[in-house]
């Protein structure tokens, strides 16, 4: 039939977003009760369009916060009218905004700000394999390092339960956040990349599923169990971490 | 009070409120969420250095809207694509729920994971007109193209999403 013809995609396409002109609407509607091919090529084109702006807005609440830089010079344009932005500003705005974007990420997982997740995540952003890849401790040694750092916060951790599944450990830590220590485990994976996870007492009872989010570009999962927070990351293998934290959830 | 005073006002007192879209529209022309909250950052400190040169009286949404796909497409997204930062899925976005039921929040991360999933250019396309509800006009002027391509990406979209999310499957899930 040479009416499907007559009709291109982009014009069924524009009929359906109430986009084409009158007569174009006219001569469409015509055809496409001549035609039942023409109506099938329009239903193939057909999507849920209410679902798609419902879930456009819904993704709004899910939007980081707004930079304190933005915020900021809203409130300054009153007050400094004749200001004009030169590099040093930019330079502390987009520091700022680096800053501000470490409490991004996790806004998704509706955690506080300024987290000690952020904070770990970023000092775990400048590992390489290079970093772990020479430690080779051995059992005696590994265990009294381990001994060390779980007395710090209190926690008996086995070599044997970090040794299990799909990370080498590597070594143990104890990092500080706001005073109160934060313990780094390192690891290494089988493609080797390095991998943290840190384990921080935040004496608070609720505990929390594993739940994912990329920070600062690497993979991580965050749960916490018995006043303890934990959180592992690295890598970009989503699958892995969130794996592995699963069963480190459910051994430590 | 001058031209140039009161585009700055407007601007900086406009961004703020604007953030949300201009995060959501990065998440679409990026396709990921670490690139989009860069690029995000990038375009208002960018919006509020060229403040003066908007002019009062215009959207200021397809201003910014603008500003940000030149800054991704000439600037940014070849140094991106270089260091291969990792994609993050739109399945981990987790969306608050306040508003709306566990269910529909699965249909909606659903919905966003296949539009997420379209090529670049339809992507954008499709959060600018079916998203923001901008008429095809108003998209091919933010996104500097003519309407037919707006039209093609369009359709293309269409086909492919089509397949995944028609009306019915939303009344059956």
């Amino acid at each position: 039939m040479s009416t499907d013809l007559e009709f291109s995609d982009e014009q069924l396409t524009a009929y359906l977003d109430g986009e084409a002109g009158p007569q174009e609407v006219a001569d469409l509607e015509a055809a496409l009760e001549e035609s039942a091919e023409l109506r099938q090529r329009l239903d193939r084109l057909r999507i849920d369009e209410e679902a798609i702006r419902q879930a456009g807005a819904a993704l709004l609440a899910a939007a980081p916060p707004v930079p304190e830089s933005v915020a900021r010079s809203a409130e300054e344009a009153d007050l400094q009218p004749q200001r004009k932005m030169h590099l040093p500003a930019i330079a502390a705005v987009a520091l700022i905004c680096f800053l501000a974007g470490a409490g991004i990420t996790k806004m998704f997982f509706s955690q506080p700000d300024e987290s000690w997740q952020d904070f770990a995540a970023v000092y775990h952003a400048l590992y390489v394999a290079n970093t772990l890849n020479h430690i080779d401790q051995n059992e005696d040694a590994a265990k009294a390092e381990l001994a060390r750092v779980s007395e710090a916060i209190g926690k008996p951790l086995n070599l044997a339960d970090l040794s299990s599944g799909a990370l080498d450990y590597k070594r143990a830590q104890i990092l500080g956040y706001k005073g109160k220590p934060l313990l780094q485990l390192a690891f290494l994976s089988k493609i080797g990349a390095p991998v943290a996870l840190c384990i921080f007492r935040s004496g608070e009872g609720a505990a929390a599923e594993v739940s994912a989010a990329t920070m600062r570009g690497l993979s991580s999962a965050y749960w916490s169990k018995g006043g303890y927070e934990f959180l592992l990351i690295g890598g970009t293998d989503q699958k892995l971490i969130t794996e592995a934290a699963k069963a480190f959830a459910r051994i430590i | 009070m001058t031209r140039a005073k009161t585009a700055r006002e407007t601007v900086s007192h406009g961004l703020p409120a604007l953030y949300p879209r201009i995060w959501r529209y990065c998440l679409a022309l990026t396709g990921s969420q670490d690139r989009a909250k860069d690029l995000a950052q990038t375009a208002c400190v960018h919006a509020l250095e060229k403040a003066e040169l908007f002019q009062p009286g215009t959207h200021l949404d397809r201003w910014v809207f603008r500003m940000t796909q030149r800054l991704w497409l000439n600037d940014l997204r070849a140094d991106a694509v270089r260091r291969g930062r990792g994609l993050l899925p739109i399945e981990e976005l987790d969306l608050p729920d306040k508003d709306s039921d566990q269910q529909s929040n699965l249909f909606f991360k659903q919905v966003l994971s296949e539009v997420m999933r379209l090529p670049d250019a339809q992507r954008i396309t499709v959060l600018l007109v079916y998203v923001e509800g901008y008429s095809y006009k108003e998209a091919a002027e933010t996104l500097e193209i003519p309407i037919g391509t707006v039209m093609s990406r369009l359709s293309a979209a269409r086909s492919r999403l089509a397949k995944t999310l028609t009306p019915e499957e939303r009344d059956a899930g």
